[in-house]
């Protein structure tokens, strides 16, 4: 190096080309050049390392010759759109995940398959504007997407929880809510059956009086593991409130939804629940609706449901009420 | 003797912008108007014996003052400049009788070329 | 609006480098659709951060879902442009390329994005040849699929008070494909390119 670095800052021409040259090799990018007839004429040490080519076994060759695996009618189509409209154009590993299958720098930490790859195409005009070379500048975007992949993934947990009751692990009320109102859009337009089922622990109070609120958080978990256990595929169960739950079951219509609902009762009351050391036999009492040409809205198959649920009650418990209109005036 | 030409277009800049690209050597008497129906006014008063022509423009667009012009089997050599460079915009307005097409922004090379081949110049 | 960033003769240049950055835009479609591109006259507003949302749903005029590509554009001039594909379009996108049209959801949005980028490149290209001024342009990103338009921008996001608006959209002949064309400057861009105008005149 030169004493006197005021002086020697700026270098010479053919210096600044030199340095270039250097820069362009060295660089941490994959940067390759190729003509009209895309054959290679630059490929730098990055292209050379990961493709494990050097550049004069590649310089003066067919890209797609050279590299088979390349997905040449969509690349090539690419490129000539490059030629024509003179514009940079680009790839992002989002939606292409790399061009060249390259091995990424992360052997040990892992989490990709292999290098993702963001690519630059930039059109090199001749002095006449016509487009006579394209350089390839390729980044190494494996991190990036590594950082994405968790970030998407911790989004959905975040979400799934969000829509999770923390005891029970059932849907909880608001996304219930969300989803019998999409269910009955649904059904609005298409004609579909949709019927609700809402049901209720009898006796829970005394469940916690009696044995302790953790016997009743046992209580309700195993009553919610033995309605899960008697759903259908398409069915969705959610906790309502304290000891209430709601069963969505679209393209379902009454009679279904009355023979799912005795289901339920026998197969929760059928064995007593181990809950803190204490047998306990429980029951629920359950009401079902389902929609007609007359439901407003989808609140309503919850109050009818609602009402069901009530006469259940009023009739002695552990027993299924169906909805008609006019239930809560015979209630009475 | 100076040749009477008219350059229509809404647009002040773009007036300019053809006026400024003219041939210098060319001996021209300038009228402006910024629409289709000025353009007509300044033809019938003889002001028009080239039209540089927009085509994007209010009242009157472009290709109405050609299908007027077609429809009264009315003689000038009526250029077409307009953004709208793609080749099917070129050969609709061609088809309804304009002589020439040139693209924005105007170049002057473009119209010496166009007036030289015509004879124009 | 009250506000007016722009003399008179200033949005008339304005609007004159509009047009043309707007048709070579065209005329680049037209090319790679192989399709007579119809093109609107380009409009440009001087919108607030409260009636952004407003003004573009006006503009876009949509019920459908769209999907929507971003890209920065930076140099003398700062700023965003999107690109709004009504969803209709993005579908027929494929075909009109010439693509097999049953394409999965990654090749999809590289279409999109390819699009956007050509539209976006070529008024980028246009605006700095015809202002004589460096421009240049980001890689497009995805910012919304499938999505009501009225969810596309969100303004909690958006940290500016005024923005120049300028809008054109795309349309081809007798099919479903049409796209629209945002592009944004805030403030300080705005100031700037009342110089660039400036200069652009007096050069004529």
């Amino acid at each position: 190096m030169p004493d006197d670095p005021s002086q020697s800052q700026k270098p010479e021409n053919g210096g600044v080309a030199q340095l270039l040259n250097f820069i362009v090799d060295r660089a941490h990018v994959g940067i390759f050049v190729i003509n009209r007839e895309r054959e290679i004429v630059l490929w730098n040490q990055f292209m050379e390392i990961h493709s494990e080519r050097k550049a004069d076994t590649v310089v003066g060759h067919n890209l797609f010759e050279a590299f088979p695996e390349l997905p040449q009618k969509w690349l090539d189509r690419k490129i000539e759109n490059l030629m024509i409209l003179k514009n940079f154009s680009f790839t992002s590993w989002e939606q292409r995940p790399y061009l060249f299958k390259f091995a990424h720098n992360r052997p040990v930490t892992g989490g990709v398959d292999c290098m993702r790859q963001d690519c630059t195409l930039m059109p090199v005009k001749d002095e006449a504007g016509e487009v006579q070379f394209v350089c390839f500048t390729l980044f190494d975007a494996t991190d990036t997407s590594i950082y994405q992949l968790k970030l998407e993934e911790t989004t959905e947990k975040l979400r799934e929880m969000s829509n999770r009751d923390g005891l029970t692990q059932l849907f909880n009320r608001r996304y219930i809510e969300e989803t019998l109102s999409t269910e009955f859009d649904r059904a609005r337009r298409y004609g579909n059956n949709l019927s609700v089922i809402l049901t209720d622990i009898d006796f829970f109070k005394l469940v916690n009086d009696n044995h302790g609120h953790l016997a009743g958080d046992e209580v309700l978990r195993i009553v919610s593991q033995r309605l899960t256990d008697g759903l259908r595929g398409t069915d969705i169960l959610g906790r309502y409130g304290g000891e209430e739950f709601i069963i969505v079951l679209p393209e379902t219509d009454i009679k279904g939804a009355e023979i799912l609902a005795e289901r339920l009762r026998i197969a929760v009351n059928a064995e007593p629940i181990d809950a803190e050391g204490d047998s306990l036999t429980i029951a629920i009492s359950l009401g079902v609706t389902e929609i007609n040409e007359k439901t407003q809205a989808y609140a309503q198959l919850i109050a009818e449901a609602d009402l069901g649920l009530y006469k259940s009650k009023d009739s002695g418990r552990n027993c299924t009420t169906v909805y008609y209109p006019g239930l809560d005036q015979d209630s009475d | 003797m100076a040749v009477p030409i008219t350059v229509v277009d809404d647009s002040k800049i773009s007036r300019k912008m053809v006026i400024r690209a003219l041939p210098t050597h060319w001996k021209v008497d300038i009228t402006q108007a910024e629409h289709g129906k000025e353009a007509m006014t300044a033809y019938r008063e003889g002001k028009a014996e080239v039209m540089f022509l927009d085509l994007t423009m209010p009242v009157m667009d472009g290709y109405e003052v050609l299908e007027q012009l077609q429809k009264e089997q009315l003689n000038t050599f009526v250029i077409v400049i307009s953004a709208d460079i793609q080749p099917e915009a070129q050969a609709r307005v061609k088809k309804l009788g304009a002589m020439a097409f040139i693209k924005k922004p105007v170049k002057t090379t473009d119209i010496e070329n166009v007036l030289r081949e015509y004879g124009i110049i | 609006m009250t506000m007016k960033p722009y003399t008179e003769d200033q949005n008339d240049a304005l609007q004159e480098v509009v047009n043309i950055a707007m048709g070579q835009a065209g005329d680049s479609l037209a090319r790679i659709l192989g399709n007579f591109v119809e093109l609107s006259v380009p409009r440009i507003r001087l919108v607030t951060v409260d009636d952004v949302i407003s003004t573009v749903t006006g503009m876009v005029d949509t019920n459908a879902e769209v999907s929507a590509v971003r890209q920065a554009f930076s140099n003398s001039l700062r700023g965003e442009a999107i690109v709004i594909f009504a969803q209709a379009g993005a579908d027929d996108l494929a075909d009109l390329m010439g693509y097999d049209t049953d394409l999965d959801q990654s090749a999809e949005q590289e279409l999109l994005l390819e699009v956007a980028n050509l539209l976006v490149g070529a008024i980028i290209n246009g605006i700095s040849e015809t202002l004589e001024t460096d421009l240049s342009f980001s890689a497009p990103s995805l910012m919304a699929e499938r999505k009501p338009l009225d969810q596309v921008l969100v303004p909690e996001q958006l940290s500016w008070s005024h923005a120049l608006l300028m809008e054109v959209n795309f349309t081809v002949e007798g099919r479903d494909f049409k796209c629209h064309l945002l592009m944004f400057m805030t403030e300080e861009a705005i100031d700037t390119l009342r110089g660039i105008l400036d200069e652009f005149m007096d050069g004529i």
